[in-house]
């Protein structure tokens, strides 16, 4: 054991995340790899790429999305992976940051390990230097994927470090986020918020174009990552910006850290109610859930606003046969804008499966936590316990799909001038993806139902959703096994037309998931 | 007097892990009684498996004579729960969770439970506006503690309740004990302090590796355990060795060291008479060798001293 005990602990990171950093390192690197060589696939002809590139460009919502393209084709491979590639590696560390810190103070397990020879600031470098690592990995991962894709190895090397910028900046950022608060909760709201608002000057700054806005460009970590310029003249500099400025948030972080108690935070807590009116489980979960709720239904309706916007424009932009062919097998055979449509919300439908997964395990976090040991030695039986959090992700994942859909319904109405016409045909569209998220809750449900254990297994589940609606044809997997994602059975709204029958059949399946997992859970034991 | 808890023969394995190993334990309605026993030897597991949160893999329990397991929900209305370590929901505040504790428990709000939770607060020293997060471990037992004793409970299942209280706690909690035993509820409580035990319980019941190893009153404890003699003598001791109920025995000339048990106490006293006793000092056996003894002892040793009248 080192003096300071930052050694052992680091160990004891890597020992816990022994699978959850694989596989989030695999995930982004494959997600990158995939990305890479489909892109590459898509424009064998130099001039689709530069009219692809002044397309996209085009379109302002476009821009602001994903930001400006250049006229080369590792450009035009990166666009995505240095947007929303650039914001998961971002929540990854702001996830992975706060797992190893706060949450571990908040759960008292520093406590009892702080009684050995722990110096104060060891969790913290421990944490800082264990989220490096996993940044540090996935972004070499996703320059090796980019340059085996046969693109210029500079510009995929500079790709991984835009990563790495992203990665890096928000590791400080989260640093100081856990001196700030006593909730781990609130950490994530607040490096959440910081990844949100980074995100929102990047767009804004993009959007603006060559005007006094641009600037904001460099109030953003996320448009650091940007401005490394993977394949369009790399600058290799901002590299150190993000370097100089992860040190100062780290440095603030160990100031800051040396000024509080352990466990609490540098802003006091707020008292709160000395008396409440909650009396049901239903509303035990609701209260623990509804902010989470809340920020996903706000999220997604934006999300749907920004893809109903350009969704009319995607015919331009997408310019070339070969994109055309990629959309459709993804969102079927109506026009392109339908399959565009239908294709990104197949997307957004994995990632709030993503929340009915976490809401619905909840369940865990009370057990382990022995909350539910608590809950349920009064008169509250286990069905109506686990039926109160799982019919909150059921019912949740159901709102925020049709919030999904009413934005993008809006939008898409406001450009077209017909809002009644995108009400009817886009709102459905959102809607006919609920019953394969009720199926990947249902999942969740059997497993933890079964073991508490086995429940984590939900997460592998969903992961094997994405594979298969990302990768599915690119790997050209068999067609069984394709069929074993719930998402490949719906009708492609609102292109096709709507065939009640996989959608009933869904939900029936979503249905007994649910019970047997129900039942199940009430003749274990509870650990 | 009706048994409100009763568990006989109990087993329960957690894989290869045996915590409980043919447990008895039987409790009677208006009693505190103690559950004593060495760290891991399944006093929780016992407590989890009354609650109907485990499923015992052997023997019979029945609690408030239904059965835990399968009628928990229902019987739950009639008990209350404070674990060893009370996990609290972060961002509730103290007061939220005695006041929904107590209707998940199908409390009534009434009056009487209104005052005396703010009584309690008072007593306990306790700020109910504080989030959850922010207790220390002795304040978040507090708020289970309140949770339960605001309660019309008839049961009060409490696992260490008092591990995190400070002295001046330790005494509210014991005053609180005895105002719930004199209207007549029962009490199980799970500890490791001994005098905890002494003042409070009646009766108790010790357990080791699993298994019942001794229950009863104390005081039939007491007697049941063996008499520490120290004798100076006229002649040097005879036949000493060999008499029933005389172990750890040490000679140095005339003086002896022994300890006796409590049934051949009078035998033994008319052997040491025989040999002229000129000094003696015995002293009773103390509750924490009492303990210590039971503690220690192999698991099966103990079970013959268990299985005495
Ligand atoms: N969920 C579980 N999984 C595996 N083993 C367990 C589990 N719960 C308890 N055990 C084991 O069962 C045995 C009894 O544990 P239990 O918690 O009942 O002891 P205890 O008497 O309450 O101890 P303490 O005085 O330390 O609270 C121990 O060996 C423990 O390791
Ligand atoms: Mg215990």
């Amino acid at each position: 054991m080192s003096p300071s005990g930052t050694g052992t602990l680091l160990r004891l990171a890597l020992r816990r995340d022994r699978v959850l950093a694989p596989v989030v390192v695999l995930l982004l690197g494959l997600t990158a790899w995939s990305t890479a060589a489909a892109t590459v696939a898509l424009y064998p002809d130099p001039a689709q790429v530069t009219s692809a590139a002044v397309a996209a460009n085009a379109s302002p919502a476009l821009v602001a999305l994903y930001g400006p393209v250049h006229a080369s084709l590792g450009s035009l491979a990166s666009l995505k992976m240095l947007s929303t590639g650039a914001v998961a590696i971002a929540l990854a560390a702001v996830f992975l940051l706060r797992r190893h810190t706060r949450t571990e103070e908040e759960t008292g397990r520093v406590e009892l390990l702080g009684a050995g020879a722990l110096s104060r600031h060891a969790p913290l470098t421990a944490a800082v230097l264990h989220t490096t690592l996993v940044v540090l990995l996935a972004s070499a991962l996703c320059a090796l994927g980019y340059a085996a894709s046969g693109l210029p190895v500079a510009g995929s090397v500079a790709l991984g470090l835009a990563w790495l910028v992203a990665g890096l900046a928000f590791t400080g950022i989260t640093a100081v986020a856990v001196q700030l608060t006593s909730s781990a909760r609130t950490v994530a709201a607040i490096a959440g918020g910081g990844v949100a608002a980074a995100y929102l000057l990047r767009a804004v700054g993009d959007a603006a174009g060559d005007g006094p806005a641009r600037v904001l460009v460099w109030l953003s970590p996320l448009g650091w990552a940007q401005q490394v310029r993977p394949y369009a003249g790399e600058r290799w500099w901002v590299g150190l910006l993000a370097l100089a400025f992860t040190a100062a948030t780290t440095a603030l972080a160990y100031v800051l850290r040396s000024r509080r108690d352990l466990g609490s935070g540098l802003f006091a807590d707020r008292a709160g109610p000395a008396h409440t009116t909650m009396g049901s489980p239903l509303a035990l979960a609701w209260r623990l859930q509804r902010s989470a709720i809340v920020g996903w239904s706000l999220a997604l309706v934006l999300m749907g606003a920004v893809l109903g916007g350009f969704a009319s424009s995607a015919a331009t932009l997408l310019d070339s046969p070969q994109a055309r062919d990629m959309i459709r097998s993804l969102g079927g055979t109506g026009s392109l804008t339908d399959a565009f449509i239908s294709a990104e919300f197949g997307i957004m439908a994995a990632v709030v499966a993503g929340f009915g997964v976490a809401a619905a395990l909840r369940m865990l976090g009370e057990e382990t936590s022995t909350r539910a040991e608590l809950t349920l030695s009064t008169a509250t039986s286990r069905w109506s316990w686990l039926m109160s959090h799982v019919g909150l992700a059921l019912v949740g994942s159901a709102g925020i799909l049709a919030l999904l859909g009413a934005g993008a319904a809006a939008a898409d109405g406001a450009t077209r001038g017909d809002l009644g016409d995108s009400f009817a045909r886009v709102l459905p569209a959102a809607l006919v993806q609920v019953p394969p998220v009720w199926v990947v809750i249902g999942v969740a449900v059997l497993l933890y139902g079964t073991a508490s254990r086995l429940a984590v297994g939900a997460w592998v589940v969903l992961a094997g959703c994405l594979v298969i609606g990302q990768l599915g044809e690119l790997l050209a997997l068999p067609t069984a096994v394709q069929g074993l994602s719930p998402f490949r059975h719906v009708p492609m709204l609102p292109g096709a037309a709507f065939d009640p029958t996989p959608v009933v059949a869904l939900v029936a399946v979503a249905g007994i998931l649910v019970v047997v997992g129900g039942s199940l859970f009430r003749r274990r034991d509870l650990h | 007097m009706t048994t409100v808890i009763h568990a006989a023969g109990l087993r329960k394995e957690f894989g290869r892990t045996r915590a409980l190993d043919g447990l008895d334990l039987e409790v009677q309605q208006g009693e505190v009684h103690g559950f004593l026993g060495p760290n891991g030897s399944g006093k929780s597991t016992t407590i989890r498996v009354l609650l109907g949160l485990l499923r015992a893999d052997g023997g019979d329990v029945s609690l408030l004579g239904g059965d835990p397991w399968s009628q928990a929900a229902t019987l739950h209305r009639r008990l209350a729960y404070v674990p060893g370590d009370v996990a609290l929901w972060p961002n509730l505040t103290g007061g939220e969770v005695i006041d929904l504790l107590g209707r998940l428990r199908g409390q009534a709000d009434d009056r009487h439970a209104g005052g005396r939770r703010a009584e309690l607060l008072e007593r306990f020293d306790l700020d109910p506006t504080k989030k959850g997060r922010a207790y220390s471990k002795g304040n978040r037992q507090k708020v289970a503690l309140v949770a339960a004793l605001a309660s019309d409970a008839e049961l009060l299942i409490l696992d260490e309740p008092t591990s995190g209280l400070d002295p001046l706690m330790e005494e509210v909690f014991r005053e609180c004990i005895r105002e719930v035993r004199d209207e007549g509820r029962t009490v199980l409580l799970s500890s490791h302090i001994l005098s905890e035990v002494e003042h409070l319980c009646e009766r108790l019941t010790i357990i080791r590796a699993g298994r019942t190893v001794q229950t009863g009153s104390l005081t039939d404890m007491r007697h049941l355990s063996r008499t520490a003699v120290d004798v100076e003598l006229d002649r040097s001791p005879v036949a000493l060795e060999s008499a029933p109920g005389v172990h750890d025995l040490r000679t140095e000339g005339r003086r002896v060291h022994l300890s006796v048990d409590p049934d051949e106490l009078g035998s033994v006293m008319n052997l040491l008479t025989q040999c002229g006793i000129r000094r003696i000092t015995s002293a009773p056996p103390s509750l924490e060798e009492l303990f210590m003894d039971l503690y220690r002892r192999p698991a099966d040793t103990a079970r013959e001293v268990g299985a005495r009248p």
